[in-house]
């Protein structure tokens, strides 16, 4: 009997353990963690990533490093992958975001990727507006806390009065999904964004509602960090975000070879050719700026709407020092 | 010497009610999981306390997310219930009168039944569409197995008497089904409602939080879904609380017609 104790003691201790080594990044002796896990979604908007990823800058610079790139299907994944620990660098939308904060987690903004003008896009002619919505017509959103989810959630306010008016109508779907469904009619509009919105509307679709419109031409993706993580590393994560914003220089200027790498990658989103995603970025679509906006104006309309508790006092408490005080 | 006749746990007059030990062991579990939260020092964002949890309960279930989540995956499953009992009868029934409806019946049970609800579920989508008949398919398929094979062994293994005095009276098919037939089987179509109805709550959850079918369609799998994308750890607790005691209340509902029913006419001994 007394054996059977020790022996389930032991499994105890082993699995406390077990769990207090999950997680925790140690560091090798250049003041960069052992491991690097950067998780982003499919898109255009994470060609950054992309370029720093194929252009193996960080790989050359801490060669002590494992660096891993995960790609995942929306906000809400990428926020998990960091509460867990499976990932450090994250790529989301600011709505995503807000909602961790709200909650308590101990992450803050790097810097901003872009700002993309995306569209809800829909096949049946029948649909023009959003009053023009039933019932029974699924708008696809990767998730319902997604920006696009907010972005509608602002339309349907200034439109048909309410907030939440369309809230029965979102279905979460991945955005490649979203794409499938819309052409093949089980979903009324898909709100996903490039490159996916371009081929829907090449497919037959229009475009019911323009992101930019509800909140004016505000609301950049963002690339956050746990703050634990940038207090340990400040060198490694200074390192990591001047990367990003040459990354992000590049490939404002070389349109060409950013192409070259989307088409390369799974990050992108689709299966389009260089010449295809090179017609995407030279688009007015697409506007690569590193400092974040929108975080202020979604933040109070969020809370307005009961889906975070607080705001912030200002857009400082929301950035880590890289770009402490410069968001709107 | 003198031995006594009765069992050690009756007789005394002081026995514990049977309903203590349970409860004891939940309460224990309870305290084992407050504990855990307490003492671990895990993040709130990934466990939630049995605390946060009642209070999430609370709150959803006066705001009326929570019961009208509930009352929409209980509609799926009673739909799906319905139509799979009804197809599942039909099955058994020309299973036991026609040699062709026998080896329908085999064929069809060897091929289907092994399915799980959720691998259909991407084919019920292209059918159905984003719509509540997706998952209501998937409990119909999923419940029409048990319940025609184990109605089916019900009709086989009724003695001859029954069915030589059905003959005698002049009862026609129907009659014989639903007079002898039924009431003599009851004891094996109790058992596969029984299987029918695990199975299908577990498909109609799990079809809820793939599906990610929003608002007026949005069932208990989508309530937990939901609180995850919006991080918040004590309302997906609340969903499993109340799935799992939705759970145990449709098996204590199974158990009694079983005690109004076989356990009173003596086909089954009570547990």
């Amino acid at each position: 009997m007394h054996k059977r104790y020790w022996s389930l003691t032991i499994l105890l201790a082993a699995l406390l353990l077990f769990a207090s080594a999950c997680g925790n990044a140690t560091s090798n002796s250049s003041g960069a963690p052992s491991s690097f896990t950067i998780v982003y979604q499919p898109g255009l908007g994470s060609v950054t990533f992309i370029t720093l990823k194929l252009q193996k800058t960080l790989n050359k610079q801490f060669p002590n490093t494992n660096f891993q790139w995960k790609i995942v299907n929306s906000g809400s994944a990428v926020r998990e992958a960091i509460l867990s620990h499976q990932g450090e660098l994250g790529s989301l939308g600011i709505s995503p975001f807000l909602v961790g904060w709200d909650r308590g987690m101990d992450w803050k903004v790097l810097l901003a990727t872009s700002r993309g003008d995306t569209w809800l896009v829909a096949k049946d002619p029948r649909i023009k507006m959003l009053k023009d919505f039933g019932p029974n017509d699924k708008i696809g959103v990767v998730a319902p806390d997604a920006q696009q989810a907010l972005v509608l959630r602002k339309a349907a306010q200034q439109q048909l009065g309410d907030a939440h008016a369309l809230d029965k109508n979102l279905v979460a779907i991945g955005s490649a999904d979203g794409e499938q469904a819309l052409l093949s009619g089980q979903l009324a509009a898909n709100f996903a964004g490039s490159p996916f919105q371009e081929s829907e509307v090449a497919a037959g679709g229009h475009i019911v509602l323009h992101s930019n419109e509800p909140f004016g031409p505000v609301g950049t993706g963002l690339i956050v960090l746990p703050q634990s993580f940038y207090n340990q590393y400040p060198t490694f994560s200074k390192t990591v975000y001047q990367d990003l914003l040459e990354a992000s220089a590049y490939v404002s200027s070389h349109h060409d070879q950013a192409a070259q790498y989307l088409a390369q990658d799974a990050g992108s989103g689709g299966k389009g050719s260089a010449a295809q995603f090179k017609t995407l970025l030279d688009s007015k679509y697409l506007v690569f700026e590193t400092t974040p906006s929108g975080l202020m104006d979604y933040a109070t309309f969020m809370q307005s709407i009961g889906f975070t508790s607080k705001v912030p006092s200002s857009v400082s408490d929301l950035e880590l020092p890289t770009i402490a005080g410069t968001g709107s | 010497m003198r031995i006594g006749l009765s069992r050690p746990t009756e007789g005394t007059g002081r026995t514990l009610p049977s309903w203590l030990p349970y409860v004891l062991i939940s309460a224990g579990l309870v305290v084992i999981w407050q504990l855990y939260v307490s003492l671990s020092g895990a993040s709130a964002l990934l466990i939630a306390s049995p605390l946060s949890t009642i209070q999430a309960l609370v709150t959803d279930v006066r705001n009326g997310q929570l019961l009208s989540a509930t009352l929409v995956s209980l509609q799926n499953l009673a739909i799906g219930m319905a139509l799979g009992i009804g197809i599942g009868m039909v099955l058994a029934s020309l299973s036991t009168y026609s040699r062709f409806g026998r080896y329908l019946l085999t064929v069809l049970t060897a091929i289907f039944s092994p399915l799980p609800g959720i691998a259909i579920l991407p084919l019920t989508m292209l059918w159905f569409g984003l719509s509540p008949a997706a998952i209501i398919f998937i409990v119909v398929f999923g419940s029409i197995w048990p319940i025609s094979a184990n109605t089916d062994t019900g009709f086989r293994t009724i003695g001859a008497t029954p069915r030589m005095v059905a003959l005698n009276l002049g009862l026609s098919t129907t009659q014989t089904i639903r007079d002898v037939f039924l009431p003599a089987a009851l004891p094996h179509i109790l058992s596969g409602l029984r299987l029918a109805w695990a199975f299908g709550w577990r498909s109609v959850v799990g079809a809820e939080i793939v599906f990610g079918v929003a608002g007026s369609a949005g069932g208990l799998g989508w309530y937990i879904n939901n609180a995850r994308y919006f991080l918040n750890p004590p309302a997906i607790f609340a969903g499993l609380v109340i799935i799992s005691l939705l759970g145990v209340l449709l098996d204590t509902l199974f158990q009694w017609i079983e005690t109004q029913t076989i356990v009173k006419w003596g086909m089954k001994q009570a547990h």
